[in-house]
């Protein structure tokens, strides 16, 4: 045992201290946790399958990362592979001929494989280029000022979680542009940036949410297709929560929530917080549906959790003390070590 | 830990192991009871909030499968599952890079939520920032320092457990610690120094 252990951070409170706030951040970042248990048995569910007596299994007895698309794409490079052998020898016969061809400069066979990587080889960057920083990406957009809906681009799903290696080969590549958005110039970006950083601002730092929303309307005005449009509409969500116009926030989840059919995970989230803003607003009649479609959705554990104790706290509120009960009981259940664990348990007088 | 009765965490404790028997190699269904929830959260806290951390913890636990009839227990379980999710958090790091050095959203839209018992939408969002703003801060660290500082501070290992994990010992995990914190603190003024005059 080493005699000395230095003090932790995350356990003091230093306000005013560059190691307090320092702390204080590594602090709240204790709240990431794991998979819920309802997760892990899901998770569980997908590593069988892959393993056990699946394709998944046979493709993985091929070496650690062989999925069946690999193999698809190895099978592809082996007869592109061939195709340049057989290009090599058509070369070498005719190199006795007077005036042999460059056999690098042979055209690949119409309509013929290209020659494919097995796998996605995924360079070694450490440090992003220079550049970078010019061209914002989603999420990337105001470092640190991002609200908690923003930054989510309707998700390029994988196909499944099983098979996901192949799905992470997938997930290197380029993906497809999103189907609503104008495909914008990296310059549009950067004035996109500009303009959503001077709204997060405002609503943060300034603590002006009424001048977050104006720079979020010109922003909405002069880019109604814009790349960062879901950012954008998240920062407005903020911008009228604090004003407290949750009228105007629940219609603007409505448009988010419609956008985001066909985006299962990002739809449960919108569901969550419609329903959160309802209750907070006193409407636990209407938010109750809104946590019962978010609980049916939402497969992360986090939502759930909050989905679980939202509905148990709004059907507290509504007089619904056995359905009250049920659910702070399948929270502890689920969550024994929850975020409102102790809330639940001290409702249920434990 | 907390909501785990296997092995698991309190502030500055170790990072307990499941009692083996046999010499045998353990059973995958013990093994992936009673550590998934540590792998899961060693991912989530390693990685950040954008990671897709049941993803990377059906990842590790394939890998397991493939690998647990050769472990002998060289090393500890614990020990070994920690090789394995921190290889494949790393491998799921550099590819968000890659997109991003790409122009491209992290892959799965990264934003998973961040976990907060705030009452409000407004302040949950805020803390979620406050999470985003700490792991751009921990990603520009070097993985030998950002790995000791996150067990530490976020997880609430011990240096024994830690240099356990990593494979050194505690000098060492003091070292990396210091530097790691030194090296946050300058770049969290960074960020602030940017957010002003952006």
């Amino acid at each position: 045992m080493s005699a000395y252990t230095p003090r932790r951070w995350s356990d003091e409170a230093r306000p005013g201290e560059p190691e307090g706030e320092a702390g204080r951040l590594l602090r709240e970042a204790r709240a990431l946790e794991g998979p819920s248990a309802v997760g892990l048995a899901h998770i569980r569910q997908r590593v069988e399958a892959r393993v056990e007596g699946g394709q998944g299994a046979r493709w993985y007895l091929l070496g650690r990362g062989w999925t069946k698309k690999g193999l698809v794409s190895l099978l592809a490079g082996a007869a592109a592979l061939a195709s340049v052998g057989t290009v090599v020898g058509v070369a070498v016969v005719r190199a006795v001929r007077p005036k042999p061809p460059r056999v690098e400069r042979e055209a690949p066979p119409p309509g013929g494989p290209a020659v494919v990587a097995p796998e996605v080889e995924v360079p070694q960057l450490e440090v992003p280029p220079p550049g970078e920083a010019l061209v914002p990406s989603r999420g990337e957009v105001a470092p640190g000022l991002e609200p908690q809906l923003e930054g989510k681009a309707p998700r390029q799903r994988r196909v499944t979680k099983a098979g996901s290696k192949a799905a992470a080969v997938e997930r290197a590549e380029p993906l497809p542009p999103l189907p609503t958005t104008a495909a914008p110039e990296a310059n549009t970006l950067g004035e996109e940036s500009a303009l959503l950083a001077q709204a997060l601002r405002q609503q943060r730092q300034e603590k002006d949410p009424a001048a977050a929303l104006a720079t979020l309307e010109a922003y909405r005005r002069q880019y109604p297709r814009g790349a960062l449009r879901e950012e954008a509409a998240a920062a407005e969500l903020q911008a009228l929560l604090s004003l407290g116009r949750h009228g105007e926030a629940l219609a603007l989840l409505e448009r988010l929530e419609a956008a985001a059919h066909g985006t299962p995970a990002r739809l449960a989230e919108l569901r969550l917080v419609h329903a959160e803003v309802l209750a907070k607003a006193g409407r636990c009649g209407e938010a109750v549906p809104y946590f019962d479609e978010a609980l049916t959705r939402a497969s992360a554990g986090v939502l759930q959790e909050r989905a679980l104790f939202g509905r148990a706290t709004c059907r507290g509120a509504q007089g619904d003390a056995a359905g009250q009960r049920a659910d702070l009981e399948r929270y502890l259940a689920a969550f024994p070590a929850g975020r409102f664990a102790a809330q639940a348990r001290a409702q249920l007088g434990r | 830990m907390k909501g785990f009765a296997g092995p698991g965490i309190e502030a500055g404790s170790t990072v307990e192991e499941v009692p083996r028997k046999t010499a045998e190699p353990p059973d995958f269904s013990e093994v992936f009871k009673h550590y998934a929830p540590l792998v899961g959260r060693w991912a989530h806290r390693l990685g950040g909030p954008s990671l897709d951390v049941e993803d990377v913890v059906q990842e590790v636990f394939v890998r397991v499968y493939e690998q647990l009839p050769r472990f002998r227990g060289e090393a500890k379980l614990s020990t070994w599952l920690f090789q394995i999710t921190l290889n494949e958090v790393r491998g799921r790091r550099r590819k968000a890079k890659v997109l991003r050095w790409f122009g491209r959203a992290e892959p799965e839209d990264a934003v998973e939520e961040v976990p907060s018992n705030a009452d409000s939408p407004l302040t949950r969002m805020e803390r979620t920032q406050d999470v985003r703003r700490l792991y751009q801060a921990l990603d520009g660290l070097k993985e030998k320092y950002r790995v000791p500082l996150v067990l530490f501070e976020i997880d609430g290992l011990s240096g024994e457990a830690i240099a356990e994990l990593l494979g050194t010992n505690v000098s060492t995990v003091w070292v990396w610690l210091h530097r790691g914190r030194t090296q946050l603190l300058e770049r969290l003024q960074a960020l602030q120094r940017e957010e002003g005059a952006a």
